[in-house]
């Protein structure tokens, strides 16, 4: 079956009513699922998990794909508004988004996000149809030497994401990678820096650490400084949409997100969560407007979200092609396959025609519905910042720890907040730059299990990780990118002084 | 007069408050819902089942079930909630052999030490660990792949998807049976990253479990070569039964084993419940209809007969542990 | 829009000593309790391998901390809350603390109702009962959302809620 005949096909089974109602269904829970912080896409998808045995497999998959995609639309929602990233990847998000609601800006980033996800969504769904074979290839290509090359060099790349000096972004960097070896280690099944705290055992939950960083520090200044309101709010349609010049700006962002996005994740082994800061820092690197990044940029949103929908939608590749979850939404959606029988492998596409066209044409519909649903929420959210400080406080705060407490139903990540809250606000104060600890945070572990996989794979043979020409050029390209910053770098910070 | 009434208040008083106090009667259980903690993460291939068999508990018990992910320390801290949990029947939970009875032997500091600190109720599966090689690897068999290692010590690696997991700890049994140096490499993001290092030809062979396998082998690009059970393996017929064989007896045997477990000391009447109700449930023709889709060994095994059954690994694990000591570098 | 009593500044060159210092402090602890891991062999690499690189990283970025601070203006400042401002973040960290303490006790609804209500009375100038209601509102509101519609388990006290 020919692509094109397949997803003609694929949408006569996506527009049944029973899909086009799950296919909706899904996408707004995920956007409430997205915007509660904590709570997220996973939570959702295990609590309609048994709902969709009733139904037959493309419903149930088309529910929880809904759901996924949907998430990635609403977990920037909280983190424009209120400095509350909804999950990890919208961490990046709030740095500018944030910036932008107070300048009176929170409608249009709202609108330039739902934008750019319909674009990495839909652009992503087109990489699923054409690329997959191509991608099943290529993570064949990429093992523990050639990741462990990739994301070291993520992790010095990254360490200058959010501009300031070295110090700023290094500094807390060292921090994230220190809180993220506490836990059980992975390899030997060594508890490290416990202290007799089983809670511990599985580390830090990342995000309660980011939900602490971001929003408790940020309602910390806010109960310091007893504002009014958070931000001047109007509700003129004008002011609620972009302007000409943020439509304009967004452009390019928007491209670039999709593409880096969509590699960050097929590949299995970069966290599909970073796909939104690997924009960022993209955009850092080589938009016009750079300089303005942090301060309430339109490139620092528009990227990054692109990347996120991107990416969500690109992580169903190996599933779908290849039959392997990676992650554990992908993993779940599996777990449902398998309940009806069926099992899911590189002959899927094969043997159920039905289920993957099926599914892909539904991807397209759901991204419509998902854009037709979050413009004019657009005003609803906005409207939300009028209520008055001493209400919207104590609900965030207790949102947050309602977040924190769903993920592992664990009293540690409550009492975490305020703790990393306190940490991150000093820090805050002089000029460190949180974004990096995050990025620490994720990518430590895997840089670590990268290293000792390749070491134990090749018995030790420390050649292992410039031996396949993958590695060579991975480790050129990290070189390179990171040699190109010095040369750029001495315009950003006459900007940034 | 007086005093009298005031003592029957008194009494009517605590009697109700006793009666809002106390744990529900056993003969309305379940008066609320039920928590069942999965001590893996959602999405594992320990998910499925956990929520077929709840699914199912629930129309035999005419109540409500919540699942629950409570993951970390392979296992234990979910194992260790429902263990340290109120035993009124209203947290029960998901737990296999090598969390019960390896676990305790490795870690300090858990709620259980031994299968007698904690009530099973149910045996749901056993899942023989396999396994598998790329479909041009130039072993053909079981017999084949024994002489390899014996020939090549420390240099056939051998993938297995987490550390300590049932997969794993038989392959040691097996390089402890065999007097073979496999060398096992944990990859600790699920059965995907020992599939993908296989198929990318990063590892000479993988062990692991059905549900992980099927696809890859259905699309030829994998053969699953041993099963480490006795007799035959329905869903992969072609695969030698290690167990047949001389040399390793059943005690080299460790398949993956999942009861469902409660704390010990719930009321006779609860417990009578979850123990009749698990036995209908796993005797049933729906459940034996996903088992036979899933490719999972069914075992239906009450309460004495897990007891026993952990028992009985006791002492291999204590002999695996001993040689894997010996080992270490 | 900020009012600026509620901040007092401070030399922000001091403010980096101190943090390089404190993370020199912390590297070294850090690398000398992973100690206790083993290190393992180049084949079989251990859990101390990964600290040890991480430590020294710290150690570096601290010194990168320090650098910094010396080539500093000694009139750059930063501000952290005084006054009134420092006061109710204080205030507000105890309510939390609490907040959290109760949680396990009272559970979920009860102890949020408190909280809203202390909370509220420290950021804003309503009476009473207007904060009582609107506690009890918002708690109560969020308590059915996520607990009775998405039965998300939160931690319930001695009273079932």
């Amino acid at each position: 079956m020919s692509s094109f005949d397949g997803l003609m096909h694929g949408f006569a089974i996506a527009c049944t009513m029973q899909n086009l109602i799950a296919a909706f269904l899904g996408a707004l829970a995920g956007t409430l699922v997205g915007v509660l912080p904590g709570l997220g896409p996973l939570g959702g998808i295990a609590l309609i998990l048994p709902i969709t045995y009733s139904f037959d497999p493309t419903t149930g998959l088309i529910a929880m794909a809904g759901i996924f995609y949907g998430a990635m639309y609403g977990g920037s929602t909280t983190a424009i508004l209120i400095n509350v990233p909804g999950e990890v990847a919208s961490a990046i998000t709030c740095l500018d988004g944030y910036q932008l609601t107070r300048k009176g800006r929170a409608g249009a980033a709202l609108t330039i996000v739902a934008a750019g996800s319909f674009v990495g969504g839909t652009a992503s769904v087109l990489g699923i149809m054409l690329l997959s074979p191509a991608v099943s290839r290529a993570a064949l290509m990429f093992g523990p030497p050639e990741y462990f090359a990739m994301l070291l060099g993520g992790l010095l790349i990254f360490s200058r994401i959010s501009g300031g000096t070295l110090a700023a972004g290094l500094f807390p960097m060292t921090i994230g990678l220190l809180l993220a070896t506490v836990g059980q280690e992975a390899v030997t099944g060594e508890q490290r820096f416990i202290f007799g705290i089983n809670e511990l055992s599985p580390g830090f939950t990342l995000v309660a650490v980011v939900i602490g960083l971001f929003a408790v520090a940020e309602i910390m200044h806010l109960v310091a400084t007893k504002e009014d309101h958070i931000a001047p709010v109007s509700i003129k349609l004008r002011d609620l949409m972009p302007t000409k010049e943020e439509w304009r700006r967004s452009f390019w962002p928007m491209g670039r997100g999709t593409l880096v996005g969509f590699v960050m994740g097929a590949l299995p082994g970069p966290p599909s969560s970073m796909s939104s800061f690997a924009s960022y820092r993209l955009e850092q690197a080589v938009s016009k407007y750079r300089h303005e990044l942090g301060t309430g940029a339109i490139e620092g949103v528009a990227g990054p979200e692109t990347a996120n929908n991107a990416a969500a939608t690109a992580t169903l590749i190996p599933l779908l092609a290849m039959g392997i979850p990676f992650g554990a939404i992908t993993a779940l959606m599996m777990s449902s396959l398998m309940i009806h029988g069926i099992t899911p492998g590189p002959l899927l596409m094969v043997n159920y025609p039905d289920l993957f066209w099926g599914l892909i044409a539904s991807m397209y519909i759901g991204n419509v519905m998902l854009v037709i649903l979050n413009v004019p929420l657009v005003g609803v959210w906005v409207s939300l910042l009028r209520v008055p400080q001493y209400i919207f406080l104590p609900m965030i705060v207790l949102l947050t720890i309602i977040g924190a407490y769903s993920v592992n139903n664990s009293m540690l990540d409550v009492w975490l907040l305020p703790l990393i809250g306190c940490v991150g606000f000093i820090l805050n104060k002089l000029d460190f730059r949180m974004a990096p600890m995050v990025i620490g945070l994720v990518l430590g572990p895997l840089v670590e299990k990268h290293l000792r996989e390749s070491l134990i794979l090749s018995g030790g043979d420390i050649s292992t990780f410039w031996s396949s020409s993958v590695a060579v050029v991975t480790w050129i390209v990290v070189l390179l990118v990171l040699f190109l910053g010095y040369l750029v770098r001495p315009k950003e910070v006459a900007a940034d002084d | 007069m007086k005093n009298f009434t005031r003592r029957q208040i008194a009494l009517g008083g605590g009697a109700l408050a006793g009666g809002l106090l106390l744990p529900a009667h056993a003969d309305n259980y379940p008066q609320r819902d039920i928590t069942f903690v999965n001590p893996w993460s959602a999405g594992g291939s320990t998910d499925a089942i956990v929520r077929q068999y709840s699914k199912l508990m629930e129309k035999v018990l005419a109540g409500n079930i919540n699942v629950e992910n409570r993951t970390g320390g392979s296992g234990t801290i979910g194992v260790g909630s429902v263990v340290r949990a109120k035993p009124d029947g209203y947290t029960i939970g998901y737990a296999g052999n090598s969390t019960l009875v390896y676990q305790p032997m490795v870690m300090k500091g858990l709620a259980w030490s031994k299968p007698e600190d904690l009530q099973p109720l149910v045996k749901l599966n056993s899942m023989p660990t396999l396994l598998a090689v790329r479909a041009d690897s130039p072993v053909k068999d079981w017999a084949d792949f024994l002489k390899d290692v014996q020939a090549k010590p420390n240099q056939v690696r051998v993938g297995v998807a987490g550390l300590r997991t049932s997969a794993d700890l038989e392959m040691q049994q097996i390089n402890m049976a065999a007097r073979t140096k496999m060398r096992i490499v944990p990859f600790t993001g699920g059965s995907g990253e020992s599939v993908l290092a296989l198929l990318g030809g990063r590892v000479e062979a993988m062990a692991g479990y059905t549900d992980g396998l099927r696809g890859h082998v259905q699309a030829n690009a994998m053969r699953v070569i041993a099963v480490f059970q006795k007799g035959r393996y329905e869903p992969f017929p072609d695969a030698t039964p290690v167990g047949d064989q001389s040399g390793f007896t059943s005690a080299t045997l460790l398949p993956a084993c999942n009861y469902v477990i409660g704390p010990k000391g719930m009321p006779k009447e609860v417990l009578d419940k979850l123990v009749n109700g698990s036995r209908q449930v796993v005797t049933s023709d729906e459940f034996k209809a996903f088992a036979q889709r899933a490719g999972l060994v069914l075992d239906p095994m009450g309460p004495n007969e897990v007891r026993a059954e952990l028992q009985r690994v006791v002492g291999t694990y204590e002999t695996l542990i001993k040689y894997l000591n010996a080992n270490k570098s | 829009m900020k009012t600026q009593s509620a901040f007092s500044s401070h030399s922000k060159r001091i403010g980096y000593f101190v943090t390089g210092a404190i993370g020199l402090l912390l590297s070294a602890a850090y690398l000398l309790l992973s100690r206790d891991y083993p290190f393992g062999s180049m084949d079989q690499p251990g859990a101390r391998v990964w600290p040890t690189v991480v430590g020294l990283m710290m150690i570096v970025a601290s010194l990168f901390v320090l650098w910094e601070a010396w080539w500093m203006q000694p009139t750059d400042q930063f501000e952290l809350p005084a006054g009134a401002g420092a006061k109710r973040v204080a205030l507000m960290i105890v309510l939390l603390v609490g907040y959290f303490a109760a949680l396990e006790y009272v559970g979920q609804l009860i102890s949020s109702a408190i909280f809203c209500v202390l909370f509220m009375r420290l950021a804003s100038p309503l009476s009473w009962p207007r904060l009582i209601v609107a506690s009890l509102a918002l708690a109560g509101g969020l308590y059915v959302v996520f607990v009775v519609l998405l039965k998300i388990p939160l931690p319930k006290g001695i009273f079932g809620y």
